[in-house]
């Protein structure tokens, strides 16, 4: 023979049967629910790693921090995990192995609820419960009454003559299935739901300071992250002020310093033109203005902070926000006054709500509540690279082309200032103030469009598959037929899920057909 | 950076059917992926010039300025104004205004120049000016409340953003990002062509 086959080798499968298996076995129900567990998996990493969607600054640190880690995370997506290619195909897969599964059973479906239930079977003795009687009642009789009977206990049912007498069959529990249609619909709906929801939506964090006001354009937003699909034209054009801010924390006792209240009170202004409305904006309690809703995700304090430069200028006069770093909101801050003269002056400190003195100068802050504020700095001078054009965070001192001052111990120079205090800089160089202490708030401000569509269709599928593990679909049929001059009528029943006591079912329907027991035999 | 970090991280599934959605927004030039850069959205740098049958008015922004005074827009009509946000913090801007600077200077009465300081405070903003020897005017308008005017498909997606308003107070180009000196005058010269009175 020209061909043979190697032993040990099983015969390939023609392409178009390997396909079909593939297919099958991509919409088996084990394989959606191993996929809906992958992408629960898949979705962890995006919590544990920074995500440059959400905070770019925090994915930067990590990067310095784990110098080798990072280009790796980096080219398998871990720093953009949602739209890395590997969870879309996750995705994507289930999405399809749901779809693949639930529309041929929808077909399946539709043609069983408008077929007539099963016929009856020949021998009825073969089916796990079954029972005869004999009785003079007339064939027509006996099946409109157990027609009559299977209706009441919500059977579909329909009749057959026979040659020597009539069977009815009859089948209930058709929304077994369709409980079980509608939870598979309504993951799919809920999957592309949130999709959806993210495509469109958007996600921005601002700071704003009591006294000052945001505006919904993006010129406002310190970060800012959006679907693949949102337009910025969506933005809804609305302003707020912030009047005052009003945290509570607790004075004494174990949960001395938890907060208590966070108030924030101002006027929001809907669109360009409309009277001011006031708000109040509490922890969990959002402001909606139309499908956006406003968050108060955090607070702390922005020190009111003059900077003079050499030649006796004003060059910066305003409130700072210093970004808390723990519950006793010790916070951490930046000043760059680039048009300071002759040099740029940079500062960097920290602040101190309720100061503490330690013996070695550490910082400590006793109290969240500003109680005893201190305003520690340490001052550079230089050039800040804020003129080469490059993006610079806000937040952050770039130290390149800076020269710290340093006292005269030749340490660095350090400040700390208690409201009203003003430090100068060596050299005649300038001065920094501390003149008052403001409070800021962080919101976070958000849409996700259609979010109810995946809430209504998760309370969907609950019932949906409370429905199908419920429901028993079951079969009933009746056969009389004349023999001997008297009526034979056989009885029997078929549940498509075991578990239930059939016998007994039977011999209740038996009861209910004769009315009055007459002999009777049982399988 | 962050306040109070991770009080609410919801595990939201994101960003998905992501091929589709990716093709899609290649074709709209990528303006709405903008991101934070720690304290602001930066952009990517496009300038869109509106035909002349499409331009829509501009609106008439008006506020106190810098050095004490007030303005506002229709001051200067019947003339091409340009319309310059920005901020003494932001890096991009800073690189441009020399640019800025010099156009005003070399175009005198033909052009107006118009600043919008945003997210700043007085001080700072004034000794921006001081440094970069900027002569026009300045709105204060620390809260960008005066963007949320300008049409929605030209809206400042970004830090600095520059309006050209033509003759009859309409907005008539956007250019986002850092521009530089020829480009400002390539787009004003685009926008005095097509008008009537230039």
């Amino acid at each position: 023979m020209a061909s043979t086959r190697s032993a040990g080798t099983a015969p390939a499968l023609p392409s178009g049967q390997f396909l079909r298996w593939t297919w099958r076995q991509l919409t088996s129900m084990r394989t959606a629910l191993l996929l809906l567990l992958l992408l629960a998996l898949a979705a962890v990493p995006g919590s544990l790693i920074p995500q440059s969607k959400v905070d770019p600054l925090a994915v930067k640190l990590f990067a310095d921090k784990h110098p080798t880690l990072a280009p790796v995370l980096d080219r398998i997506g871990g720093f953009s995990v949602y739209s890395s290619p590997w969870f879309s195909a996750v995705y994507l897969l289930l999405m399809v192995s749901l779809v693949g599964c639930f529309v041929p059973r929808i077909a399946v479906y539709a043609r069983a609820v408008r077929a007539r239930p099963p016929a009856a079977p020949r021998n009825f003795e073969r089916l796990p419960a079954s029972a005869s009687y004999v009785t003079d009642q007339p064939v027509p009789e006996v099946l409109d009454r157990a027609q009559r009977l299977l209706r009441a206990q919500r059977y579909r049912v329909d009749t057959d003559s026979e040659t020597t007498g009539g069977a009815v069959r009859a089948q209930r529990g058709y929304l077994r299935e369709a409980g079980n249609l509608l939870f598979h619909v309504c993951l799919v709906v809920v999957l592309v739901g949130v999709a959806v929801g993210s495509l469109f939506g958007y996600k921005g964090g601002v700071i704003v300071t009591e006294g000052e006001g945001f505006s919904n354009t993006l010129t406002q937003y310190d970060e800012f992250s959006a679907g693949a699909l949102f337009d910025s034209a969506d933005l809804p054009p609305f302003r707020l002020q912030l009047d005052s801010f009003q945290a509570d924390f607790q004075l004494d006792g174990p949960q001395r310093g938890a907060p208590r209240l966070f108030e924030a009170r101002g006027d929001l202004v809907s669109r360009p033109g409309a009277a001011p409305v006031p708000f109040d904006l509490r922890v969990n309690h959002p402001l909606a203005i139309g499908g956006t809703s406003v968050f108060l995700i955090g607070q702390g304090y922005a020190p009111v902070i003059t900077v003079r430069d050499g030649d006796g200028n004003v060059v910066f006069s305003g409130a700072v926000p210093f970004l808390p770093v723990d519950s006793s909101y010790i916070s951490n801050g930046v000043v760059k006054a680039p048009d300071a003269a002759p040099e740029q002056l940079g500062f960097e400190g920290f602040f101190l709500p309720t100061a503490v003195d330690t013996a070695d100068g550490t910082p400590v802050s006793a109290f969240p509540a500003a109680l005893r504020p201190r305003l520690g700095l340490f001052a550079f001078h230089g050039d800040l690279g804020l003129d080469a054009g490059a993006p610079q965070s806000v937040y952050v001192l770039e130290r390149d082309g800076l020269t710290q001052f340093t006292d005269a111990n030749n340490k660095p120079l350090r400040m700390l200032l208690e409201p009203g205090a003003r430090a100068q800089l060596p050299d005649g160089l300038g001065s920094i103030s501390f003149d008052g202490l403001r409070q800021f708030v962080k919101l976070q401000i958000s849409a996700s469009p259609g979010t109810t569509v995946p809430l209504v269709a998760g309370v969907l599928a609950i019932g949906g598959l409370v429905v199908s593990l419920t429901l028993r679909p079951r079969r009933a049929w009746v056969r009389a037929r004349r023999e001997h001059g008297r009526t034979v009528v056989e009885v029997a029943r078929l549940d498509r899920v075991s578990g239930t006591d059939l016998g007994s079912d039977v011999q209740a329907l038996v009861r209910s057909l004769q009315g009055e027991p007459t002999t009777s035999r049982s399988s | 950076m962050s306040v109070v970090r991770g009080a609410v991280t919801r595990p939201v599934v994101a960003v998905v059917v992501a091929a589709v959605a990716l093709s899609a927004a290649g074709c709209t030039s990528g303006l709405s992926a903008t991101q934070g850069t720690g304290g602001y959205v930066s952009s990517n740098g496009a300038i869109t010039v509106v035909p002349e049958s499409e331009r829509k008015p501009a609106p008439d922004i008006s506020g106190p300025t810098l050095d004490a005074g007030s303005v506002s827009l229709s001051d200067f009509a019947g003339t091409v104004v340009v319309v310059n946000t920005w901020g003494s913090w932001c890096t991009e801007c800073r690189a441009e205004a020399a640019d800025l600077v010099e156009v005003d200077e070399q175009l005198g009465d033909e052009v107006q120049f118009l600043g919008l300081n945003i997210r700043d405070n007085e001080t700072a903003a004034r000794a921006y000016e001081t440094t970069y020897g900027v002569t026009y005017p300045s709105i204060f308008d620390p809260s960008s409340s005066l963007l949320l005017e300008f049409p929605p498909e030209l809206a400042a997606i970004a830090i600095p953003v520059t309006y050209v308003v033509d003759v009859d107070g309409r907005v008539a180009a956007r250019i986002l990002s850092t521009t530089s000196a020829s480009t400002l005058m390539g787009v004003i010269e685009d926008v005095q062509g097509s008008s009537p009175g230039g």
